[in-house]
Order: structure tokens, then C-alpha cells, then sequence
């Protein structure tokens, strides 16, 4: 009789001590496990209210979520919403933040890309849509689906009409030095803006002049070259070491890099 | 039953109730509804896919941004829950724009194609060809268009203006009230080509 009571009581026993450790677990990490559903059913709302296109209140949802300490993937949400808000510019320096940060996402690559081309950065935005209609790209996130490889393949044959590899002789503006002109003086007027454009621009031009053989270059560089420091300059104000040397090595980029 | 049973039913017991209090966080992070999948769906479905397609900037009245901090850009955002709700309304404000263009352009389109039928019926009931005409067979598509949209913007003008006048009239006639205008006096047929 006794054993029998022994043995009933230990599930009860266990049970209790479950509970105990959940309390214990809960009062010594008070940022643990709670604050991380948390930002989960946070970051549901958001994406919920993006789905309902309340674009500019997802956004609001997902700069609540950084409260709750930095995530490396908010970059990636919040480009989503400024990219449909169209705030291109801004929705591209999120992007970047969440690829800096290793997050790998197709559909956000996507996006990224249509915002390069929506802003007018040509080049960027073929690379982009290049990437992604390369199966052997974007291993760690799902491919696109027939939709979105559809869209791109619709901006590739855009780009290939507004600027074509091989420029057409008739249309003046197509052929590269020109191009490199309008695009260097963007990367100038966003620099004195201090515009958050001013980087898409540099990089923009950054993938122009590596076209050019690198002795054709050096015409372009000191200008190129001005802006940038100019930029690295305002991230250094800012204490902005991660930009300050994606701009370095943007120039040596530019100095060194074989032709594309 | 016997002990041994029975304990083990009360294993059993302990061992669902453990499951039940763990099973939703594995779920989540395995997978079930989570936000990354959620958004996987959401942002395929809203992506844009239209190169030619111009949508008009939803901020007109911020000014530009600059370069910043994620703080202050979250600043910036928390002063804007006024603009939230103007959102699908300039969104929908934007696509019945874009559907007049369409169908504008399409009349146009539609106007252009039936033009040469026009002239045709045209040069029958006068016996001879106008000068004009073989002017714009030289200037092809373009020219034709253009005239065509320029024809049907008349013909709407001069539509306008006698919709206008029978509406004076009416509007005398009635005693102030509005009236419309019968079915035979509206004829839709612009003065021009009377």
C-alpha cells in the first residue's frame, strides 16, 4: 500500500517541479523566451497589416519590434514596407542591413531589385534580377515562385530596352560614358543632399565604371572618389564603421577590379 | 487493473501533458505560422511585377530623407499615423486613375483603328479625295493617332457645349431645376461633324 502511493505520487512530483522550473526559468530571464513571442506575435501583426496592404502601419509595427533589442531579419521586413510605400531608397538601405547581417531572402532580393529599378539604378537592378533567375543562387531561402520569376524576367526585358549592354548608336543616352555622367552627377547632388540615396547611387555608379577597362576608369575616379569620402565622412560622424569600410572597399572596387 | 498498469497509464498521462506544454513553441519555431513564412506569402502576392507600371509616391507632403540613425528614422515614422489611413486610399485613388488613362488610351487606340473606315466612308459620299489625307497617310501610325485623339477630344468639347446649352434651356424652361436633356436632343453627334 505504501509502495502504490509512492509510485502515484512521483507523476504529481514531476508535474510540480515542471511548473516550478518553468517559474524560475521566467523570473530569471525576464527577456528570454517571453520577449521572443513577443516580437514573434509583433512581427505577425506587422506582416499581417503588410498583407492587408497598411503598409505604412506594418512599418510602424516593425520599428516596434526593435524594442525589444536588434534583430538581424528587420531590415529585411521593414524594407518590404518602404519598398510598397515607395520609399525606395530607404527600403534599400534596410535591405542592405539584413544582408550585412547574413540573412539570405529571395523574395526581399526581389524587391531590392525592383527598387533599383524603380529609383533608376539600372545596373543594380540587373544584377539583381540576374541573381535571382539563377537557379544557383539563394540556396538557403525557398526559390521564387512562377510569379515573381515571371516579373523578373519582365524587368530584364525592360532594362534591356532602357539600357542595353550594347548601347544602340541612335539613342545617345544609352552608351556607358553617358550613363556614367548622369549617374556620377546623382551620386554628386545626393551626396550634398546628405539624401540616403547618396550610397544606392555610389554603387550604382561603382558597377558602371567597372565595365570600362580599369585604365579607362581613371577619368571618373576623382569625382567618384570625392563623393565617397565625402559619405564616409557623415558615417564617421555617425560612428558608422560598418559603412565607413563597405565604401573602402567600394573604391578599391573601383580602382581594381577586372571588367565586368 | 493492476499497479504496474496503472502506473504506467499515469506515465502516459504526464508524458501528454508535457507534450501539450511544449508542442506550441516547437511548432513556431519549426515552422507552423510563422512571420517569415507569412511574409514569404504576403510579399509574393503584393509584388510588383509590372516594369512599365508608374505608381505615384504615396509620401508627397514628407520631406526628403537623409542620412541617419534607425532611431531618428523611427522618430520620423511614429509622427505619421495620419498618413496610415490615407494609404489605401491614395492606392485606390491610383488605380481608378490608372483605369481612366487605360480606357483613354484604348478610345484613342480604338478611334486611330477605325479612322482609315471613316475616311473611307467619307470619300465615298463626297466623290473625291481631300488634300489633307494624303498628307496624313505619309505620316503613318503616329500622325494618325494623333489626330484621332485630337478628333475625339473635339467631338467631347462640342459635346459638352451643347450639353451645356440644352441644359440653359432647360434650366429656363423648368424654372431653375435641372433637366435633363431628351434622348433625340442629345444625339452625342459633335457639332463639327454635322
Amino acid at each position: 500500500m505504501e509502495l502504490r502511493l509512492r509510485i502515484g505520487a512521483l507523476p504529481a512530483l514531476l508535474l510540480g517541479l515542471l511548473f516550478w522550473s518553468q517559474s524560475v526559468i521566467h523570473a530569471q530571464e525576464p527577456t528570454g523566451a517571453d520577449a521572443e513571442s513577443q516580437v514573434q506575435a509583433l512581427l505577425l501583426d506587422g506582416v499581417r497589416a503588410f498583407r492587408a496592404e497598411q503598409f505604412e502601419s506594418a512599418l510602424q509595427i516593425f520599428y516596434r519590434v526593435e524594442r525589444f533589442g536588434p534583430r538581424a531579419d528587420l531590415g529585411m521586413y521593414r524594407g518590404m514596407a518602404l519598398h510598397k510605400l515607395g520609399r525606395h531608397a530607404e527600403a534599400l538601405a534596410e535591405f542592405r542591413v539584413a544582408r550585412r547581417a547574413g540573412i539570405s531572402e529571395s523574395v526581399a532580393d526581389y524587391y531590392d531589385a525592383v527598387s533599383c529599378y524603380r529609383l533608376g539604378l539600372h545596373e543594380r537592378a540587373r544584377d539583381g534580377f540576374a541573381a535571382l533567375l539563377d537557379p544557383q543562387t539563394h540556396k538557403g531561402s525557398p526559390p521564387l515562385g512562377p510569379r515573381l520569376r515571371e516579373g523578373a524576367a519582365r524587368f530584364v526585358a525592360a532594362l534591356d530596352r532602357i539600357a542595353p549592354r550594347n548601347p544602340d548608336p541612335l539613342r545617345p543616352e544609352t552608351a556607358l560614358p553617358r550613363r556614367i555622367e548622369l549617374v556620377q552627377k546623382q551620386v554628386s547632388e545626393a551626396t550634398q543632399r546628405r539624401s540616403v540615396e547618396a550610397q544606392e547611387w555610389l554603387e550604382e555608379a561603382a558597377l558602371l565604371l567597372q565595365l570600362l577597362p580599369i585604365e579607362a576608369r581613371s577619368p571618373y575616379l576623382p569625382a567618384f572618389q570625392e563623393s565617397l569620402v565625402a559619405l564616409q565622412q557623415s558615417y564617421k560622424a555617425q560612428a558608422d564603421a560598418e559603412r565607413v569600410a563597405e565604401l573602402s572597399l567600394l573604391l578599391q572596387r573601383v580602382r581594381t577590379a577586372p571588367t565586368r | 487493473m493492476t499497479t504496474r498498469s496503472m502506473g504506467l497509464h499515469r506515465w502516459l498521462v504526464l508524458g501528454a501533458m508535457l507534450l501539450g506544454l511544449l508542442a506550441p513553441r516547437v511548432g513556431l519555431a519549426e515552422g507552423g505560422t510563422t512571420p517569415l513564412g507569412e511574409l514569404r506569402v504576403a510579399a509574393e502576392a503584393l509584388a510588383d511585377v509590372e516594369p512599365d507600371l508608374v505608381l505615384p509616391p504615396q509620401r508627397s507632403r514628407e520631406t526628403p530623407p537623409v542620412i541617419h540613425d534607425a532611431t531618428a528614422a523611427a522618430a520620423t515614422h511614429g509622427t505619421a499615423d495620419s498618413r496610415q489611413d490615407n494609404s489605401p486610399k491614395e492606392s485606390f485613388r491610383s488605380e481608378i486613375k490608372e483605369a481612366i488613362h487605360g480606357a483613354v488610351r484604348a478610345e484613342i487606340a480604338r478611334e486611330a483603328m477605325g479612322r482609315p473606315v471613316l475616311a473611307q466612308q467619307r470619300d465615298r459620299s463626297k466623290g473625291s479625295a481631300q488634300p489633307n489625307d494624303s498628307n496624313d497617310s505619309g505620316r503613318g501610325e503616329a500622325g494618325a493617332s494623333g489626330k484621332a485623339a485630337l478628333q475625339a477630344q473635339q467631338a467631347h468639347q462640342n459635346q459638352a457645349v451643347s450639353q451645356a446649352r440644352k441644359a440653359g434651356k432647360g434650366e429656363s424652361l423648368m424654372n431653375g431645376k435641372p433637366m435633363n436633356p431628351s434622348p433625340k436632343d442629345f444625339s452625342g453627334k459633335p457639332q463639327a461633324l454635322r
